[in-house]
């Protein structure tokens, strides 16, 4: 399946603050790992040492927000999936 | 009941369909917290003042630097060194000497939120770090006050409205906290936007108008221009709400 990913926010080591890509993948977390190998310096920003989504982003996917277990759900092909981090000024 | 020059200030809010002077009254008769005299802090209480909200109780512990003065518009270049709460509440009483403004220069801590935050409609989350958010989430949680959430960070922003009982909290969509950092970038039109939409949410609460930023986090985007929002649902294992009973929709 193929679905678009975009990841939101400064945390990105990348200069734009939104950067999209292409994807494929059957699952919401296989098309997270086809992301950070097209923009692998993301991946140690995304992930934790356990290799899990990092408890501060929170993943949508057609801009409804999933948990952590939903990482597993099916994707379908044109999905859209977010990648949102907090950010903590004030 | 409002005075005649209390309907002569706000007469153009009033006018708004379904504000009128009940709504004003409401306003009037409410008790808003708010947790930080920064960036976010000055834009909410600024336009919170100016609404007429009845009383405004600011909670910071910080001193005024003049790294502050690019976004923290309360604060001008004589306070340097001065106390934030104090140097805001001279300039919101100067705005609109109406209102009641309740100045505490403390640190908002596990001990004493409870304390500082009972007896409020309403929290404000206008704070500069995760930690502080997560405790003032919990403590509106178990108090069941309804928090609005805000941050900010260089050019982009972070709003979520939460009701106790009804709707997503901000554990519900997010646990842990970024890596720690000595200080964030941050230009001021962000605050002012981000702060303006808690304002906003806080009026509409109050007056009992409009449809709240409730399960939908609104992510702004100000290099962009672009307010992009995600459906949030309850969860119900957070750790956070999970245990309250769901009162109804929101």
């Amino acid at each position: 399946m193929n679905a678009k990913v975009y990841f939101h926010g400064y945390i990105s080591p990348y200069p734009n603050l939104v950067n999209i890509a292409e994807v494929s993948g059957n699952t919401v977390s296989e098309c997270l790992d086809h992301f950070v190998n097209l923009y692998p310096r993301i991946k140690k920003v995304l992930f934790d040492e356990n290799g899990k989504v990092g408890e501060y982003f929170c993943i949508a996917v057609n801009k409804d927000v999933i948990s952590a277990e939903e990482l597993a759900k099916p994707v379908k092909d044109g999905d859209e999936l977010h990648i949102i981090p907090m950010i903590g000024g004030g | 009941m409002l005075t005649r020059d209390e309907l002569r200030r706000y007469d153009r809010q009033i006018m708004i369909r379904g504000f009128g002077e009940e709504g004003q009254e409401k306003l009037k008769r409410a008790r808003v917290f708010i947790a930080g005299a920064g960036g976010l802090g000055s834009a909410v209480a600024t336009y919170l003042a100016v609404a007429g909200v009845g009383i405004i109780r600011v909670v910071d512990h910080d001193k005024v630097e003049l790294s502050n003065l690019n976004r923290q518009v309360l604060h001008w270049d004589d306070d340097i060194g001065r106390s934030k709460v104090n140097s805001a509440t001279e300039k919101l009483k100067k705005l609109n000497q109406e209102v009641e403004i309740e100045a505490i220069d403390e640190m908002i801590a596990e001990a004493n939120v409870s304390q500082l935050v009972a007896g409020f409609d309403l929290i404000v989350d206008a704070m500069d770090n995760l930690p502080t958010r997560y405790l003032l989430n919990k403590a509106a949680l178990e108090m069941d006050i309804p928090f609005s959430h805000g941050a900010v960070y260089g050019f982009e922003g972070r709003a979520m409205t939460i009701i106790p009982g009804q709707t997503a909290c901000l554990f519900c969509v997010y646990h842990g906290v970024t890596p720690p950092k000595e200080k964030f970038p941050v230009i001021g039109v962000t605050p002012a936007v981000i702060g303006c939409i808690q304002a906003t949410e806080v009026i509409k609460y109050i007056v009992g108008i409009g449809q709240l930023l409730t399960n939908r986090l609104l992510v702004y985007d100000g290099l962009n221009l672009e307010f992009t929002e995600f459906t949030v649902k309850r969860d119900q294992n957070c750790e956070h709400c999970g245990h309250l009973v769901t009162k109804g929709k929101k």
